[in-house]
């Protein structure tokens, strides 16, 4: 594996060179000539006779070094579900329950230095080969041990669900950096020009808090933002005609422009926008009828569907987003994220006041679809080549929140995420927080190291993919970089 | 105390720092030092291997300056201070990282280390921290560039010289020689031995001038007149004419607005809407178009409330700081703080000045000569300023929003105020009161609903009455919620207003921040300017006004001065390239040696110079620049042009563009005839669809809807959103609003097209359209296909294109009649629907 690319040569050209000619608003003369041997943005450029094939900024690009995956899935747990109740078994915190014990906290109440615990409300028993001990929120999942990483030494910057969001999908607390989907379209490019390579599925209660922040492109091009799949109606927005056209008539309104285009075109040679435009129609007409494709779920077969738990009132919505998510990554979308968990409180595994009726309702709803998923990944031989991520913005607390009741707060001190696939070891643990699972102590990992793990596995080194913003290669790991977790891949 | 794992906000290592690695010789033979290499051997190198020097011992990733693999890099330190204490070695900085109590001084980041690892280092430390040098590895110090010291060398960098007007070149070219702008393009093209291209015909260079000046097109009648116009003065008199047009500043206001961040939210959680914001943008458009000058117009902005007390246009404009992000839940309220001046700085020093100033928060700048004391010497002008508010409604109130007084009522208006705020503060303190106590007893997410919104209280209130709030104390409640109301409206009379607020009249100490942590104290620095500009020393202050320190203005007066080198120079190249496409530098924001140098140095300087012996005046710069030949070239292709300059760095020809978001929206409006002209006052909502709204944390309250007459006003006026954006507007590449923007993207895609062929908003403008086609055209045919083109256009059109658009009628005629399970839409809205989407619509010549 060769990571020695040298510095400032992605692609042939710095990114300041692409920002201030691709990005300079002035794409149509800066393109020709000078970009068009260019593959990485060439790809907006075309020969200005209007016939050559247009290509879409998202065309494909050569990786860093061989990747190991090729598409990545991360299921976001919104809200922040609670390490020490599902995959992160502290024995010690059982006989400790209502107990009030001295214990650095920092949530969303501020930060203290006591606390009642809540003992854990799940039991925990040992799965798979490795004997990993999961709880019984997730008895599908526990299935899969074996494929699954956990880590259990996560923080995070932030405890506060704003600025998590932020952190766990763009790499800062501070808003208007790009998010992990954007990087990995920017660095990769999608394989499939019929479909966006980035998209996200939402709850049906709603986004998560700051809405499209969450899967924004930033200081980049909007072509690289993440864009919103819904799981009923047109999947994505005005992908069909407001009021309806007959497909005959939108080829005859096509064929008509084709004509004005052309003769408006005759006079302008190299404006390469202009036929890029005319050419992006054409794409528009495909995209409207591979989507639709790429999201039909009725052609699943029923075995397929019942893996998932889709006729299921309760697992029925999750798993229709996670068969999407299926059929998209069979179809070349780079990044696919699903959330569990919308809009506020209770809606998402944000338990500040019933843990259990909390927890037990967003695992409820998930446990088997994501169990499907993995399932359906590995029996058609797609799950090495697919990253799995599951986990929030953070954990929780080991002690409660208020006087009375089970509710946790925030912690960004110490939580557990896992991976699966995607050239991550199964069937193993990293890192450890310590026995109330109010903090990290052993091997600690940040954000950052999740991040740059990713876009390893994508191919990608997390410390050369950069973009030149304000003065800056800016990096979705910081300019100060970060490490993959190399224990971890295979 | 500091932190140096990946907590900074924003640090700014650009490149790598390749240093060469040369291992020493060991020449020791001391049996003490012997045992001592022994024992660091055995017991402290294995340790900073396996911990320490992935990040502090190889070349490329040196971090935080501190380099442990040889004892002199020990005794140096880093960034945070020599790493051993040799007075006190038990209180060496190494054995406070590895001791893990204090939250910022965890070292490993991995995890703390096990007690007979630390009792090792300890034991080391102790000893004197010896090194065995065999296994030293003394780095080579990184040589920095060249570029980044401060000196005469680096003072007479193009951008950082005095601005003098330079001649104008000898051209053998005599149309090209009339202006001084012609004949700077004209000689760099004759020595490539390139021609430029012969004029726009008249309907191009019209329509080109509306876009550019009022972000519309022509009515085909001006387009007419102006063809017939046989005058020489033809094309002064249209740029004179849209110079006075308001429409003028709506278009030029809105390049502004990219360059500060212009938003009406905060973003994050609640991303709150801005109170009153809508006052600045309306203050940048009058200026625009009163031509106010530049250098006043910049001084309002970061003096206002000093500069011209009293005057509500100027407190309006002093909005300029409270444009950015605001995290009301800040991990860590300190550091939010000093982020929000960064923001300011970083802003202004890119806007203004051109410069990323802000790289040089966490270190000396890595490639311009901007050490990080400049840095903290700029914020010294600026950390005064009350933070946009601490948490909820009052306290943005209070600290960022104030009542504009007319400047005729001067001191009796203003006592007048200070008695309604008197009044506004009784009100409050009863409101928080019971607040307090319904935050006591509330729980979870009932206590958050309480927090979030006033309009929820009342009734939440009423839930407990008799519980834990008595009739008593709700009844006061009551009273004070409509107290309040009224007592608001009256201030409110006088008119409200979002502006910058400084803590008092004592400037407050500033320090460098090491690596950018606030809570890291280095040296002490005062309000001074950039030494690489060679400025002059900042006055202390200037007379204190009301609760402001004054520095301030110092700090405007300094920007907007005729010997600063950049700001004119930066002015002039937005001016330029706003007209042209692009930046004589194309990097607007950035002129530094990371950015482009410029194409036309000579012609930047000339405009530079011109510009401040002109008082700052934007209009007539408008008018030089557009009654150039350069302005009014063709944009058609040549073979010399595109074989040898394609990039056209030359200017050869005119460069086409794309129209921007906002132009084509409002366009497409006007298409329509009902595009309503009113200008001004608070912003607009348009329909956004359901699957948009429905990406929000709370769908229903994440956009309103205003009436249609209001939905057809110009886009500058539509909310700003920090977490949802117009989606018409975004689709077609309005500037993020998170960061500074000097050039928006210009994207082409087929989303784009699928936007225009198929959303609720343009088909409803294809109604719109074809409705005013019939109305203008009657029922023929032929004359509504010509009347549909001439509007998409702005141009007669031909006898041909007239044919392929009646062929294009009847096709949709006769499939219309076949058409089976779609609405009904007429062939002229679908013919309608295709002109708006064609690229003659879209792209300016």
């Amino acid at each position: 594996m060769n990571t020695d690319k040298p510095r400032n040569t992605f692609c042939g050209r710095t990114r300041r060179e692409f920002l201030h000619q691709v990005g300079g608003g002035f794409t149509s003369l800066a393109l020709t000539g000078l970009l068009a041997q260019d593959r990485f943005f060439g790809s907006q450029a075309l020969a200005a006779d209007g016939k050559t094939a247009w290509e879409s900024p998202l065309a494909e690009k050569q990786p860093h070094f061989t990747p190991k995956a090729k598409r990545v899935i991360f299921l976001f747990m919104y809200g922040g579900p609670s390490h020490m109740d599902t995959f992160d078994h502290k024995p010690d915190l059982y006989p400790l329950d209502g107990k009030t014990i001295d214990v650095k906290t920092f949530g969303r109440g501020g930060h203290k230095n006591k606390g009642r615990v809540v003992g854990p409300k799940w039991t925990f028993d040992h799965h798979g080969q490795c004997g990993k001990k999961i709880s019984t929120l997730f008895p599908n999942v526990a299935k899969h041990v074996d494929d699954i990483c956990f880590l259990h030494s996560m923080t995070a910057d932030s405890p506060i669900h704003g600025s998590a969001l932020l952190m766990m999908n763009c790499g800062s607390i501070i808003s208007g950096k790009p998010s992990i989907g954007s990087w990995l379209n920017y660095g990769l490019g999608s394989v499939n020009e019929n479909l966006p390579g980035y998209v996200v599925m939402l709850e049906r209660t709603g986004g998560p808090i700051s809405g499209a922040k969450n899967w924004t492109s930033g200081y980049m091009p909007a072509t690289y933002a993440g864009t919103v799949l819904r799981s009923k109606g047109s999947p994505i927005l005005d992908l069909n005609h407001a009021y309806g056209l007959d497909p005959k008539e939108q080829r005859a309104m096509l064929d008509a422009m084709g004509e004005f285009n052309q003769s408006h075109l005759a006079g302008r040679a190299g404006n390469t926008d202009l036929a890029s435009r005319i050419a992006s129609y054409e794409l528009a007409f495909k995209m409207q009828t591979a989507a639709p494709e790429a999201v039909d779920i009725d052609s699943e077969p029923q075995h397929v569907k019942d893996l998932y738990g889709y006729d299921n009132e309760r697992t029925g919505d999750f798993a229709r987003k996670l068969i999407m998510a299926r059929r998209l990554a069979e179809r070349g979308v780079r990044y696919i994220q699903v959330y569990s968990g919308g809009a506020h409180n209770d809606d998402n595994w944000d338990a500040h006041g019933d843990l259990e009726k909390n927890h037990s309702f967003h695992a409820g709803n998930t446990d088997k679809p994501i169990a499907g998923l993995l399932e359906d990944l590995k029996q058609r031989g797609m799950l090495d080549e697919t990253l799995v991520v599951w986990g929030g913005e953070f954990g929780r607390q080991p002690t409660a929140e208020y006087a009375r009741g089970t509710g946790r707060d925030h912690n960004s001190y110490g939580f557990t995420m896992w991976m699966a696939g995607g050239g991550i070891k199964g069937g193993m643990s990293y890192g450890n927080t310590d026995e109330l699972g109010s903090a990290a102590v052993e091997n600690r990992l940040h954000v950052k190291n999740l991040h740059a793990t990713v876009l390893h596995q994508m191919g990608l080194n997390p410390n050369e993919l950069s973009y030149f913003y304000a003065g800056l290669e800016q990096r979705l790991v910081g300019v100060e970089g970060a490490d993959p977790i190399k224990e971890i891949i295979t | 105390m500091r932190k140096l794992t990946a907590h900074m906000a924003r640090t700014t290592t650009c490149i790598a720092l390749l240093l060469g690695l040369l291992p020493l010789r060991s020449v020791a033979v001391d049996p003490d030092a012997a045992k001592q290499h022994a024992f660091f051997d055995a017991k402290i190198h294995p340790l900073l291997e396996d911990h320490c020097y992935r990040c502090h011992g190889e070349n490329d990733r040196l971090k935080g300056g501190l380099r442990l693999t040889s004892r002199k890099g020990l005794l140096e330190g880093g960034d945070a201070g020599p790493a051993y204490d040799s007075s006190n070695p038990e209180k060496s900085l190494l054995l406070q990282m590895i001791s893990y109590t204090d939250e910022h001084h965890e070292m490993p980041p991995k995890g703390k280390l096990p007690d007979a690892d630390l009792a090792a280092f300890k034991e080391w430390i102790l000893l004197g921290a010896p090194y065995n040098p065999a296994r030293e590895i003394v780095g080579e110090k990184h040589e920095e560039s060249d570029f980044t010291k401060v000196n005469e060398q680096n003072k007479n960098y193009w951008a950082f010289r005095p601005v003098k007007r330079p001649e104008r070149p000898q051209v053998k070219s005599t149309p090209w020689s009339k202006t001084a702008i012609d004949a700077f393009i004209f000689d760099k093209l004759n020595q490539a031995g390139l021609r430029p291209n012969s004029p726009a015909s008249r309907a191009q260079l019209i329509r080109r001038a509306y876009y550019d000046m009022i972000g519309l097109p022509p009515t085909l009648e001006e387009v007419k007149a102006f063809v017939a116009d046989e005058s020489p003065k033809a094309f002064e008199k249209v740029t004179d004419d849209l110079l006075d047009r308001p429409q003028y500043g709506e278009k030029w206001g809105r390049h502004w607005l990219d360059l500060v961040r212009y938003a009406e939210s905060n973003g994050y959680e609640r991303d709150g809407y801005k109170p009153h914001v809508w006052r600045y943008r309306d203050y940048v458009i009058n200026a625009f178009n009163q031509d106010k000058p530049y250098d006043r117009f910049i001084k309002e902005q970061l003096a206002g409330d000093e500069i011209v007390p009293f005057s509500p246009e100027a407190l309006v404009a002093t909005g300029y700081y409270r444009l950015g992000l605001w995290d009301d839940e800040p991990v860590d309220r300190a550091q939010a703080y000093y982020d929000g001046l960064d923001d300011i700085l970083s802003t202004t020093s890119q806007t203004m000045l051109g410069l990323t100033v802000g790289c040089a928060r966490c270190h000396d700048h890595k490639i311009d000569p901007i050490p990080q004391k400049d840095y903290y010497s700029m914020v010294a002008f600026l950390n005064n300023i009350r933070h946009y508010g601490i948490r909820g409604g009052n306290t943005v109130a209070d600290a960022s929003i104030r009542a504009m007084i007319p400047p005729n009522e001067g001191e009796a208006e203003h006592h007048r105020n200070k008695k309604l705020i008197e009044k506004e503060r009784g009100v409050q303190r009863v409101i928080n009161r019971i607040d307090k106590k319904a935050r006591t007893n509330l729980k979870a997410g009932e206590r958050d609903d309480y927090n979030i919104a006033e309009s929820n209280r009342i009734e939440i209130l009423r839930k407990y009455l008799g519980d834990w709030i008595k009739q008593k104390d709700f009844d006061a409640y009551l009273k004070a919620r409509s107290d309040l109301k009224i007592v608001r409206e009256e201030k409110s009379k006088s008119g409200l207003a979002l502006v910058v607020t400084e803590k008092g009249v004592n400037p407050p100490a500033q320090n460098v921040f090491i690596r950018g942590n606030v809570h890291a104290r280095g040296d002490a620095v005062v309000p001074a300017f950039l030494s690489i500009l060679s400025p002059p020393k900042a006055a202390a202050t200037k007379k204190p006004y009301g609760r402001s320190t004054g520095r301030r203005t110092v700090f405007a007066d300094w920007i907007a001065s005729k010997d600063n080198p950049l700001t004119a120079r930066v002015f002039m190249n937005r001016l330029w390239q706003h007209h042209f496409g692009r930046g004589i530098v194309k990097s607007s924001e950035n002129f530094g040696r990371l950015g482009e140098q410029p194409t036309h140095p000579e012609l930047l300087n000339w405009l530079a110079a011109e510009f401040m012996a002109g008082d700052w005046k934007i209009k007539r710069m408008h008018k030089l620049i557009m009654l150039s030949r350069a302005y009014q070239m063709s944009s058609a292709g040549s073979d010399a042009g595109l074989e040898k300059d394609p990039a056209n760095n030359l200017f050869w020809r005119f460069n086409l563009r794309r129209l921007t978001a906002e132009e084509i929206r409002d366009s497409a409006i006007n298409l329509t005839g009902k595009l309503n002209p009113k200008m001004g006052g608070p912003s607009i909502y348009t329909d956004v669809p359901q699957e948009v709204r429905a990406t929000a944390s709370r769908p229903h309250a994440a956009w309103g809807n205003s009436p249609e007459a209001e939905r057809n006003r110009r886009s500058v006026y539509i909310v700003i959103r920090r977490s949802l954006h117009e989606p018409i507007l975004k689709t077609f590449d309005m500037a993020d609003t998170d960061g500074h923007c000097s050039v928006r993207f210009s994207s082409i895609l087929p989303t784009q097209s699928l936007t225009m062929l198929n959303s609720k908003f343009f088909n409803e403008i294809a109604i719109g359209f074809a409705n005013r086609v019939r109305k203008e055209a009657g029922g023929n045919t032929r004359k509504q296909v010509e009347r549909a083109l001439q509007l998409a256009f702005n141009r007669e059109v031909t006898a041909k294109e007239i044919e392929t658009g009646e062929a294009a009628f009847k096709k949709l005629s006769s499939l219309a009649s076949k058409r089976q399970n779609v609405r009904a839409g007429n062939p002229l809205e679908r013919f309608c629907l295709m002109a708006l989407n064609l690229n003659e619509f879209v792209f300016v010549d």
